[in-house]
């Protein structure tokens, strides 16, 4: 069963300031799809609304039809993860999350499994106040795979990574992708982008800039980093 | 829907025993009944029966109560707990639904636990003093105390979700209680009104009879539901 | 770096704080609201001629009784003050304590309480001398005739509820060195904040009671208020206190020098 994660045309406003202006993209199953862009530039906002945790001004986010707040279980379909471990600090990460699984219905014995699969499984005990940036992070992917979804939702999930923490990843991901998962990912980092994401959909000022599969998005520069510059700098308008 | 909000239920008494702040309050609101009860019995001014010692501690107590509702609710803005729990179970109902469920489960244990413990202290405390104790039937005050002890603790629930931190939901609940409260009673008769006072009419005796047992809960219910609707219309609107 | 550049900075982050500006408000407005109703309850008894209905009829008391409320504001001034660096930024913008930064600026530790006890000690002190005589005035003005005569020693009382705010103050502030955090502190000293504190609780079972620091410091501006007989003379209360607040602040000065940041 395919599951695909949809933008359509969105709007939002802070004040009276618009952070995002008609963005419209899709993430299709099989394949990982980076959102790539400068500091601000609307990527995590993006997230947050797919994921109904803000709401937007116009337009609509839906994992396949729906709107993530429909959802029934969603940790079984969406496995998400935003900046930070999202933990109290006086929680061991094991506390974290069982009372995760409670709520969706996941059987208790996935909290040992998804320790265990991010390298955590002797620190289920710790609290997550002593965790470094890392451990936090890799506990934030275990909450993602812990209703083992369809689709992935991670916001910049390489920040605080070891390299062998970054590699590890990577092969997880695609192997998420290659087995018909859909992979939604943002990142400021262009080097991780370039060597995980096959689609790219580039973000700028709260506007989408570029968007398709990354040979089409870099063609015509030497690399994706020129290509990121030409698309984001100052003097960058759509195409 | 009534599966969802059960498991989110679970979920939230899971979290609860996970937060070791809660496990304190729970344990500390018993540690004061034990030692407050056993002051007052011992104290030679104090009542000579169980009932009348614990029901002089009660107001102690609500510190405990309070702690635990602010605590449930209050901790889920620290370090982005929030996000994770809207992303586990997205309905904005459910959410504040199956946290007052939670904390009524938890204050439940915890205050039929400190009641029951203090009188055992009182007890124990008026036999070394030789005071004869008598008993008269079910001690209804005792229940009465229990309800307004974990209904007061809802409204210190409520000030958080509205609040959204939990030092600022401590000296608010805290302060109106067991500051704002006696200072107002000592001018005003409209104090009765105060949350405090119109639920301590479950376990004490009103002299000027304007408020029932019955009305004194309704009042404080009142309180209860006006702040939390607030909190929860704010909850429901804003991003998180 | 001076010991007044230290302060300068201690103000200066201190006073920018929301916590701060909240809980120098709650001092300042909160007597004042506090003073209103009861000046305007006090003054319908009195009109009335029913006296019996509130438990004082002096305007000077109105002002005393809303004095608790003032201690809530000085315990949350005194706490923040210490917690707020020991609070960590939220784990999306890195995760990191204040604290680590205060010391890399200001190594010499002694230094550091000792301007955040001058910072708590100065706003408290400005704080009381706005609100004590402006809830005063008040008072007298709402009461105005139908007051009875003004009772003796008004301004040593006066004083003595603003000594018992910075003394408060500074007890929060070295009780939260301890803990290292806002939490515990906040329930212990707003509960005994009460006029029917935890300690006139004890007071029924021991004498020794009287020289608790809350209650030997109510002396110094209660009167008749205090819920219990043998309270110390004003002056001793003070000076009891002080002790405490003394003894606690060069405690918190021992643990802050020993522990790791």
């Amino acid at each position: 069963m395919v599951l695909m994660l949809s933008v359509e045309r969105l709007v939002k406003r802070r004040g009276s300031r618009e952070i995002l202006t008609d963005v419209t993209f899709r993430a299709a199953p099989g394949r990982v799809t980076g959102l790539l862009g400068p500091n601000g530039a609307g990527k995590s906002s993006t997230l947050r609304i797919l994921l109904g945790l803000d709401r937007a001004d116009a337009g609509t986010a839906l994992v396949d039809d729906q709107p993530y707040r429909r959802l029934r279980q969603p940790l079984r379909t969406v496995g998400s993860m935003l900046e930070g471990s999202g933990a109290h600090r006086s929680r061991t990460a094991r506390n974290h999350l069982t009372w995760m699984a409670r709520s969706n219905g996941i059987p208790i014995r996935r909290v040992a499994e998804v320790l265990d699969q991010v390298g955590l499984g002797a620190a289920g005990g710790t609290r997550v106040g002593r965790f470094s940036l890392g451990m936090c992070q890799r506990l934030g992917l275990a909450a993602a795979l812990l209703g083992e979804p369809r689709a992935l939702v991670l916001d910049e999930p390489v920040n605080g990574l070891d390299p062998e923490g970054i590699r590890w990843i990577r092969v997880l991901l695609r192997g998420h992708a290659d087995a018909g998962g859909t992979v939604l990912l943002s990142s400021h980092l262009m080097r991780e982008v370039d060597e995980i994401a096959d689609d790219l959909v580039v973000i700028a000022h709260g506007r989408v800039v570029a968007a398709g599969p990354i040979r089409e998005v870099t063609a015509g520069y030497p690399t994706l980093e020129d290509a990121f510059f030409a698309l984001t700098g100052p003097t960058a308008g759509g195409r | 829907m009534i599966r969802a909000c059960a498991r989110a239920t679970v979920a939230e008494l899971t979290k609860l025993f996970g937060l070791p702040a809660a496990l304190a309050a729970v344990f500390g609101t018993i540690g004061a009944a034990v030692a407050i009860s056993g002051a007052l019995a011992a104290s030679p001014v104090g009542a000579n029966e169980p009932v009348a010692v614990v029901l002089q501690a009660v107001p102690y107590l609500q510190a405990g109560t309070i702690s635990l509702g602010v605590l449930a609710v209050g901790t889920e803005y620290a370090d982005g707990q929030i996000h994770t729990t809207l992303l586990c179970v997205p309905d904005r109902l459910a959410v504040p639904a199956a946290k007052t469920i939670a904390y009524l489960a938890w204050a439940a244990g915890t205050v039929v636990a400190a009641l029951a413990v203090g009188l055992l202290t009182a007890r124990i405390a008026l036999a070394t003093r030789d005071v004869p104790v008598v008993t008269d039937g079910f001690p209804w005050t005792v229940v009465g105390a229990a309800v307004h002890l974990a209904l007061i603790g809802l409204l210190g629930l409520a000030f958080a979700a509205l609040l959204r931190a939990v030092v600022s939901a401590l000296v608010v609940t805290l302060s109106l209680v067991l500051v704002v409260s006696p200072v107002l009673d000592a001018v005003t008769p409209h104090a009765r009104y105060l949350p405090d006072q119109a639920g301590g009419l479950l376990y004490l005796p009103d002299p000027a009879r304007v408020l029932t047992p019955a009305t004194g809960l309704l009042v404080l219910l009142g309180w209860v539901v006006v702040i939390g609707s607030a909190a929860v219309t704010a909850f429901r609107r804003r991003d998180a | 770096m001076t010991f007044f550049d230290a302060v300068a900075a201690e103000i200066r982050k201190t006073a920018t704080l929301p916590a701060t500006m909240v809980a120098l408000a709650v001092t300042v407005l909160g007597p004042v609201a506090i003073t209103l109703i009861n000046a305007i309850g006090v003054r319908a008894a009195l009109r009335s001629g029913r006296s019996e209905l509130t438990a004082y009829t002096s305007p000077v008391d109105a002002v005393f009784s809303a004095v608790p409320i003032g201690t809530v504001g000085a315990v949350v001034l005194g706490v923040v003050a210490v917690s707020g660096e020991y609070t960590a930024n939220s784990a999306r913008i890195g995760g990191g304590r204040q604290i680590t930064t205060t010391l890399t600026a200001i190594p010499n530790r002694l230094g550091v309480l000792a301007a955040k006890a001058v910072t708590v000690a100065l706003l408290v002190a400005v704080a009381a001398l706005v609100v004590i005589p402006a809830s005063l005035a008040l008072a007298s003005g709402i009461v105005g005739a139908d007051a009875p005569p003004a009772p003796e020693g008004v301004l040593s009382r006066a004083v003595g509820a603003g000594i018992y705010w910075l003394l408060t103050a500074l007890i929060a502030l070295a009780v939260t060195v301890f803990t290292r955090n806002g939490i515990v502190p906040i329930i212990v000293l707003v509960v005994n904040s009460s006029l029917v504190s935890v300690s006139v609780l004890l007071s029924h079972l021991t004498p020794l009671a009287r020289f608790l620091p809350d209650l030997a410091g109510m002396s110094m501006f209660a009167g008749d208020l205090l819920a219990f007989d043998d309270a110390l003379a004003p002056v001793t209360g003070g000076l009891v206190m002080a002790t405490w607040t003394a003894g606690l602040l060069a405690l918190a000065g021992a643990v802050f020098l020993r522990r790791d940041a």
